[in-house]
């Protein structure tokens, strides 16, 4: 347990390094809802409605790029040979990965609630806090594993644009920008399609405005698409030991 | 390494979500008030007392109960009248919400989204705590190839030949319409506007929709269109008309036939005369709408200003008071001239200056509307009805301008305003 921890703790220390990692991370969610959901008022009253699309938005973003970036760069490196090489289990690797997402997935939730509650008068009971935090750390882990498939496919160079290229057409498709009923209908089955259009249904079900379909059918999707792209590294097992490039 | 860093981010991650700002607690959904007077929605009656549990009526009577019930205080001269009803509205955004300000706790969707109509369906079957009217709605309307509503942003059903007439029908009810509305203008209408369906196809989908037991209602705009509307066999007109009085034989079919009739006088009023709003409802509204808001039925009137158009206008108002049609009471909010909640008492004060009686007017905005609406349990103050109320501080005999300014409204038993 203890290598596992210090994996965390080292790569937690690799990303509090890179401001240019996190602030635009913190920066785009809180920014974005500032403009769309306060001043513009898109939700026409609905700010928690807004305030979960943009929490679902936010919390897309660490998972992806950490996991695809960074996996792509020491992939391509050969710094992930060398890890392998060592005692280091490779589990540990992901783990610390998926933990820390989570974690600044997990701060940019609280930089929201607060920006919500402070200047939007969003008032949730306490519960619901609790579960939509429970349900957006969680949910970092479909998109982590995008991200691993982005990392292990991509050079280092052209993670991040592929990263933006799936992530920000993903956010606006599953309804996370604009409510789905504003665009025309063949969106709304292509937001069938996408983990992100189902996380934000089990946001929104917390607060009692999610669709018509039951939440366990989005945690059906939301576990099925883990476990296939889980399935589908495994395998490209051999691209993160450098045996294929 | 040490794991307290991770318990600590934890421990602060609890401690900031316990901080962040809860709802107001809100009272229980059970109480009695009283003594007070009470219109039913259809008739005063002799009782004193309304007696609430869990958001259903309990009780009706002329005693208050035996049990330790939380009360509400009365004051001498305040009435109780059931939640109001607004027969026709476009609901998005804070409509349902702006509509409780004024006593509307049920709405009529006659054009919206059909996304809303499920969330409508989940939320009208429960008695939680909401602050939103419920709704029923229509979701997406029948209409032509760039007919009436094809110019709003989202698209209706357009009906491209007689064959599609019960596609139309089953796809609406496969999306949660709770009846169907069909826009018509009839060849040679009075009224110009867009393409429109023909009396064939309004016929096929009267049908369609009959066969399925759901109401078909018909958006006219004119003498003409109702006329053929109604020998097509519709359920309602959602709107009346204005370019001539209202004929002996089209009266006789209606009430024949029992056709209700939703006039949305406001909206016309505003667009044939365009002064009610300016000189009646907002003088007696004073400070009870924000006046910020009130540039949508201040602004803009008399676009089609016309004397015979307004003095036809009334005519109609009259003679449906005097015939045995159902009349409804509905705003078309938010359309020009109209604003959600306020433009419905706009219309009972308009039926008031008219000489409606007025409990008339106000079981055409309770009780016959859910009656003709087929929606069971709202519309009345009656054991076991949902416990939506208003509680205002005088008779509406002695004005309906009363209404602007309810005293307690309960929605699903709670007090919400």
């Amino acid at each position: 347990m203890n290598q596992w921890l210090v994996e965390a703790q080292m790569d937690m220390r690799v990303l509090l390094r890179s401001p240019s990692f996190y602030l635009p991370a913190f920066a785009f969610p809180v920014v974005f809802y500032f403009f769309f959901g306060i001043m513009v008022d898109f939700s026409n009253g609905h700010s928690d409605y807004l305030l979960i699309s943009y929490a679902c938005f936010g919390i897309m973003g660490p998972p992806f790029f950490h996991l695809a970036v960074s996996i792509a760069s020491e992939r391509t490196h050969g710094w992930l040979t060398l890890k392998l090489l060592s005692p280091m289990k490779f589990n540990s690797f992901i783990f610390a990965k998926l933990v820390n997402s989570a974690v600044f997935s997990a701060v940019i939730l609280l930089l929201l609630y607060i920006e919500s509650a402070w200047l939007a008068g969003v008032r949730l009971w306490f519960w619901q806090w609790g579960l939509l935090t429970l349900i957006f750390t969680l949910g970092t882990l479909p998109f982590a594993a995008l991200g691993m498939l982005i990392g292990a496919l991509v050079a280092d160079r052209a993670a991040a644009g592929v990263v933006n290229l799936i992530y920000l057409p993903m956010a606006l498709l599953s309804g996370l920008w604009f409510p789905l009923f504003l665009m025309p209908d063949w969106v709304q089955w292509v937001a069938y399609g996408l983990p992100s259009y189902h996380l934000v249904q089990l946001g929104y079900a917390v607060i009692g405005k999610a669709d018509e379909v039951s939440w366990y059918w989005h945690i059906i999707y939301l576990c099925l698409f883990s476990v296939s792209m889980m399935a589908v590294l495994k395998g490209l097992s051999g691209r993160f030991s450098g045996s294929q490039s | 390494m040490s794991k307290l860093p991770w318990i600590v981010g934890v421990v602060v991650v609890a401690a900031l979500l316990w901080l962040l700002p809860e709802p107001a607690p809100v009272e229980e959904n059970s109480f009695t008030v009283g003594p007070i007077n009470v219109f039913d929605g259809e008739k005063v009656l002799q009782a004193h007392y309304v007696s609430v549990e869990e958001g259903v009526i309990v009780r009706v009577d002329s005693q208050p109960p035996n049990t330790n019930q939380r009360v509400y205080p009365t004051k001498p001269g305040q009435w109780l009248i059931p939640g109001l009803i607004d027969s026709h509205v476009h609901a998005w955004g804070k409509a349902r919400e702006q509509a409780l300000d004024f006593g509307v706790t049920t709405v009529i969707d006659l054009f919206g989204h059909p996304s809303e109509l499920v969330k409508a369906r989940q939320q009208r079957s429960s008695v939680q705590l909401q602050q939103e009217a419920d709704m029923w709605g229509a979701g997406r309307l029948v209409t032509a190839p760039q007919g009436h509503g094809t110019q709003f942003g989202f698209s209706p059903h357009p009906l491209a030949d007689n064959d599609s007439a019960e596609a139309a029908v089953s796809e609406r009810i496969a999306e949660g319409s709770d009846f169907i509305k069909i826009v018509y203008t009839a060849e040679g209408a009075a009224y110009p506007h867009r393409p429109s369906i023909s009396y064939q196809q309004l016929q096929r989908v009267i049908q369609a929709a009959h066969a399925q037991q759901v109401l078909a209602v018909v958006h006219i705009a004119d003498h003409l269109s109702a006329e053929h509307a109604v020998a097509a066999g519709a359920d309602g007109l959602v709107h009346g008309f204005f370019d001539k009085p209202m004929s002996e034989e089209l009266m006789g079919v209606m009430e024949d036939s029992q056709v209700f009739v939703v006039p949305t006088n406001i909206i016309y009023e505003h667009l044939v005369h365009g002064e009610f709003n300016t000189k009646v409802l907002l003088p007696a509204c004073g400070d009870c709408f924000n006046q910020g808001n009130a540039n949508n039925l201040s602004g803009g009137g008399a676009t089609m200003a016309s004397t015979s158009f307004y003095n036809n206008l009334q005519t109609n108002t009259r003679l449906l008071n005097e015939s045995e049609i159902d009349v409804l009471v509905g705003s078309d909010a938010p359309n020009p001239g109209t604003a959600h909640g306020i433009s419905l008492i706009a219309e009972l004060m308009w039926l008031e200056a008219q000489d409606v009686n007025w409990q008339d007017a106000i079981n055409s905005a309770t009780a016959l509307a859910a009656s003709r609406w087929r929606i069971n349990n709202r519309g009345r103050l009656a054991v076991g009805q949902r416990a939506d109320i208003v509680l205002i501080d005088s008779s509406p005999e002695q004005g309906m301008q009363v209404l602007l300014e309810p005293q307690a409204v309960w929605k699903n038993g709670y007090q919400v305003r």
